[in-house]
């Protein structure tokens, strides 16, 4: 028997090797020095191994819900409820400004085809999450996160495409009621070239992740279609 | 596997798979880490996809390999990060390969090696599986991937490693 697979050895730590496989592995690992080492390999990486969830997984334990953001997230949406009215302002400005700026590629740009739905993207700073300032650039490493409103749709659809044309389906979220609400997510950018465009899609109750990502690679993109462009600069946050 | 996807049960039954396999083919923890979670992320944002052929183990070594191939490819793109990466004691491997064999390896693959001959190459020399094991994980036959290893082979042919000449 020539040597034992990584991967069965993998599955043979997980008890997931049919019974007459396993036998045969085992009988393997028996004869061969090689083998053997590699298996204990896997087992003491299993060992050595912290089984708690990393803080970029936790929010996605239970999904949908809103609620099950990261906490930092909500404490920041409660202090920020008094001041609305500026922030409402300060979106207005995001909102409106880049559609005059000559080159939208140079800084964050937001523009709204038609009035579906609301996409506001945050990130993660020293002091706290802040929703990204206009002409800020984001690195590899800078986690964010996205803000949506529905505005009526039953289903929104989140995504990303970045500078390579590379698409990502985020999630296929149901607003929990009217309002802006944070996505049970957080996102780390990784080394992909900019510019980093994010998307929210409207749709119906049989919204899903494959329509979601046929639409935001349409050109020209469908009406109601959000779109965030965010520039990407060089390094690591 | 069933939807909805449990990451957090995935995470614990085959987290340590993950992360060991990136830490074998990235060479270091730091990155290791990261795209451990990159691979969970993406399992959760693509999970409506899952059709549940193939065992969680098999999907899950396939993506990883894919992973590590890409983050590999970033890192050529970015010679800096190459200059700042400090290797790391060597460890025990699951690898049939030995940890500087291993490094060589990932070496040659930086050398413009095409994704599909890269993913062959780790599955047969690293992993050990047989080429129609390692067709099945890439969706192609076992000459093709036959072919594949060849392709490198003779990529590497002037100057071949010693790992090379023993298998």
């Amino acid at each position: 028997m020539k040597h034992v697979s990584t991967l069965e050895l993998h599955q043979l730590h997980l008890d997931e090797l049919p019974t007459s496989r396993g036998e045969q592995v085992r009988a393997h690992l028996a004869a061969c020095a090689r083998c053997t080492e590699r298996y204990e390999a896997v087992r003491s990486e299993a060992d050595a191994f912290d089984d708690a969830l990393p803080a970029a997984l936790q929010g996605l334990v239970d999904p949908p819900e809103p609620v099950a953001t990261p906490a930092h997230w909500a404490i920041w949406l409660r202090r920020l409820a008094p001041a609305a009215a500026a922030l409402a302002a300060a979106a207005v400005a995001l909102f409106a400004l880049p559609m005059l700026r000559a080159d939208p590629a140079s800084e964050l740009t937001t523009r709204t085809r038609g009035e579906l739905p609301q996409l506001e993207v945050w990130v993660a700073a020293p002091e706290g999450p802040r929703p990204l300032r206009e002409g800020e650039a984001l690195a590899a490493g800078d986690r964010v996160q996205l803000l949506y409103n529905a505005r009526g749709a039953e289903r929104v659809g989140l995504a990303g495409r970045d500078g390579t044309g590379e698409v990502e389906v985020y999630g296929v979220l149901t607003p929990p009621s009217p309002g802006l609400h944070p996505a049970p997510f957080g996102l780390a950018l990784d080394d992909a070239p900019g510019p980093q465009v994010f998307f929210a899609v409207p749709g119906g109750p049989d919204l899903q992740a494959d329509a979601v990502e046929r639409t935001v690679r349409e050109v020209p993109l469908p009406h109601g279609v959000q779109v965030v462009t965010v520039p990407k600069r060089e390094g690591r946050r | 596997m069933t939807t909805p996807l449990d990451i957090a049960s995935l995470y614990r039954r085959y987290g340590s798979m993950v992360q060991g396999r990136c830490r074998a083919l990235l060479g270091n923890d730091a990155d290791a880490q990261e795209v451990t979670q990159e691979i969970f992320l993406k399992l959760h944002r693509y999970r409506d996809r899952w059709r549940g052929d193939a065992a969680p183990s098999t999907y899950l070594f396939k993506v990883t390999t894919t992973t590590c191939l890409n983050r590999i490819r970033t890192r050529k793109r970015r010679r800096e990060d190459l200059v700042e990466e400090a290797p790391e004691p060597p460890r025990p491997t699951t690898s049939l390969l030995d940890t500087l064999a291993l490094r060589q390896l990932v070496d040659h693959l930086l050398e413009g090696v095409d994704e599909g001959v890269a993913a062959a190459v780790i599955y047969f020399y690293v992993d050990g599986l047989t080429h129609a094991e390692a067709g099945e994980l890439l969706g192609v036959s076992a000459a093709a991937v036959r072919k594949r290893i060849g392709t490198f082979r003779s990529r590497v042919r002037d100057n071949p490693p010693d790992w090379l000449e023993e298998t």
